[in-house]
């Protein structure tokens, strides 16, 4: 292709641009990175984003402090994180990936009307659904359990992980399942042998969306888990910042400690990012 | 026995339009090789699906052999069929590929060893059994799909354009890789769509041609080249196609002319009751020399295409434009005026209302 080369001023207005949003958006990192490295439980004055002293108190605290009964709170609350948002992921895909695969591929009846419910259903916001789910909890008896928000995680999680996951088998050729049937496979070797290896990609993004979102939640969790000993890590977060008294230096350091193991899973992940998230888009 | 037996198989996908497939019956012998041959949209990949179980009939009945078919899954229909795109499964190596069918009946393992080489060295992929289908050319690809469908020794191999992805030369080879793998097996029918003409006359022992979801004729290539039944299937065969000139029948001097503005060519048959005709000649029975009897016409060459072996000449004539094949050292020249010699017997005739061969 025979591309004209940019003009030097609209290149360097499109650099200015970016530059302009990276530091927008870098900039509310800067600050928590830096509060979590310096000593003090409140925000500096300065806007500098750079910090002035170095220490790494907040860590020691945060990971140091312990109920009564000696348990590490930070260790015991991450733990309880991936608890829930592993079992969230698994089972939401699951669920999803079956679910998807079905309104793909077969014609049934309630198929559209299925199609349109998940659909509709990801136009809720979830705190509109707090009440009914702490009816629903308490009748339970999954108050305060980590089942309880597995399970409340997994249901907001599964609309949204079986649209993604049936635009992903929609893209798959149809011709490797009609293959499969000639070969002898039955419906349920072609899902497990032919189309769940394929839709690697699709699963790893919407794996990584339900354990993301699992991992991050605030407001179910503060809401369902109200004894200390189920806590999750956003709530140990906000506990840290109080209305009284607010150590936003264990807050920024938690903050941080927090965010690593999504920011991990991203950086492995990524490679199936990009081809999940552009699958279908080109032929090939 | 494998013969292929399609009774009153009609396909209507929705009731509005016209239906895929109309009321198609077809037998297809044991061990024959038929190819269905027609313009895109004519039904041919539809009765294809049809007979692999792919696609439901709306009506009528599919057998294979002495067994109807017709509600039985694809699975159980001991059929194996190569598709357009190969359809080879990404994930697995080519061994793996070819293995998929017989682990799924449960074969033995040191069986499904030995069957997957013997087809592989046949088919000289036995260097690539460990690479995945990505890592594969498109020939290579097109020989691993045709292995699957052989390795399982089905009673009846369909194959879907199998062909057209890939280029000339390929396609060639791969052409006569197909005519060697049916021929090697006495008892297995095959069913062959495609829409490129030179496949359906090199591949057939049967041709099928259909046009909107009606067949057209069924017949030996020969036949169907040198009695085409309508003028569809007289245009559809042979590169270039053959010269068609539509005149009125007008009887002179007792015998019957199609005659036209500045021409006037004899019959030598009864049209009956109709009174324009289509006249169809094929490049190759124009010829430039003739007997002094024979019927001629008076032509200019507009142009002159060389193909070395031979060379077209494009002519126009009072019938309109008109293709000569004549041998590469004609002397005809763009400009030139020539004398066209039509012999009576390599005229088709068709009725230029039915289309029909009179």
């Amino acid at each position: 292709m025979n591309r004209r080369a940019p003009k030097p001023i609209s290149q360097g207005l499109v650099y200015l641009g970016i530059s302009m949003l990276t530091v927008i958006v870098l900039y509310p990192v800067m600050v928590i990175l830096k509060k979590a490295f310096e000593p003090g439980r409140n925000f500096a004055t300065s806007v500098s984003p750079v910090p002035t002293e170095f220490s790494l108190e907040h860590f020691e605290n945060l990971l140091s402090s312990a109920n009564s009964s000696g348990d590490l709170l930070f260790l015991r609350y991450a733990w309880n994180s991936t608890l829930v948002a592993l079992a969230t992921t698994i089972v939401g895909l699951c669920l999803a990936c079956t679910a998807a695969y079905a309104l793909s591929r077969f014609r049934f009846a309630g198929r559209r009307f299925g199609i349109a419910t998940f659909l509709a259903v990801q136009m809720f916001p979830g705190t509109l659904l707090l009440m009914p789910l702490y009816v629903i909890l308490h009748k339970l008896g999954l108050l305060n359990s980590l089942l309880g928000l597995v399970l409340v995680y997994a249901t907001t999680a599964i609309p949204f992980c079986v649209w993604t996951l049936k635009g992903y088998f929609d893209s798959l050729p149809k011709e490797l399942e009609e293959a499969a049937r000639l070969d002898g496979a039955s419906s349920f070797k072609i899902f497990y042998m032919i189309m769940l290896p394929l839709a690697k990609p699709g699963l790893a993004v919407t794996g990584l969306f339900s354990f993301m979102t699992a991992w991050n939640e605030f407001i179910l969790a503060s809401t369902f888990l109200t004894d200390d000993s189920a806590y999750t890590l956003p709530v140990l977060l906000k506990s840290s910042v109080g209305q009284y008294s607010a150590d936003w230096g264990l807050f920024a350091a938690g903050a941080i400690l927090t965010s690593l193991p999504v920011m991990a899973l991203f950086y492995f992940l990524q490679r199936y990012l990009v081809g999940g998230l552009t699958a279908g888009s080109v032929k090939g | 026995m494998s013969e292929v037996r399609l009774t009153g198989v009609s396909k209507r996908y929705d009731a509005v339009s016209r239906p895929a497939l109309e009321s198609l019956d077809l037998t297809i012998p044991n061990g024959e090789l038929a190819v269905l041959v027609g313009p895109s949209g004519c039904g041919k990949s539809t009765t294809l699906r049809i007979v692999a179980g792919l696609e439901e009939a709306s009506t009528g009945k599919v057998f294979i052999g002495d067994t109807n078919v017709t509600n039985i899954p694809p699975a159980n229909r001991d059929i194996a069929m190569v598709f357009q795109s190969y359809a080879l499964y990404p994930h697995m190596s080519v061994f793996d590929n070819l293995a998929f069918a017989l682990r799924i009946q449960k074969c033995d393992e040191k069986e499904i060893r030995e069957r997957v080489q013997q087809v592989a060295r046949s088919l000289s992929i036995d260097d690539y059994l460990e690479r995945k289908p990505k890592a594969l050319s498109g020939g290579q690809r097109q020989r691993v799909a045709i292995g699957r469908a052989v390795v399982r020794n089905p009673k009846v191999f369909l194959f879907d354009e199998p062909l057209s992805n890939l280029d000339a030369k390929l396609r060639g080879e791969m052409r006569k890789e197909i005519a060697r793998i049916h021929n090697s097996s006495d008892h297995t029918t095959s069913l062959y769509v495609t829409h490129d003409q030179i496949e359906a006359m090199t591949l057939a022992d049967r041709i099928v041609v259909l046009k909107d979801g009606l067949v057209q004729q069924v017949g030996s290539p020969i036949e169907i080249y040198d009695n085409p039944e309508n003028r569809f299937v007289a245009g559809f065969f042979g590169t270039p196609a053959m010269n068609f000139l539509t005149a009125d029948a007008i009887q002179k001097n007792d015998t019957l002319h199609a005659s036209g503005e500045g021409f006037s060519l004899p019959l030598g048959k009864e049209v009956g009751a109709c009174d324009r005709v289509t006249v169809g000649i094929r490049p190759e029975s124009i010829s430039l020399h003739g007997e002094s009897d024979a019927p001629t016409m008076k032509a200019s060459v507009h142009l002159r295409e060389v193909l070395g072996a031979e060379v077209l000449l494009h002519v126009d004539s009072p019938a309109g434009e008109l293709t000569v094949r004549t041998e590469a050292h004609a002397e005809a020249r763009e400009g030139d005026n020539l004398t066209l010699y039509l012999p009576t017997d390599k005229l088709h005739i068709f009725d230029a209302a039915s289309e029909n061969r009179i």
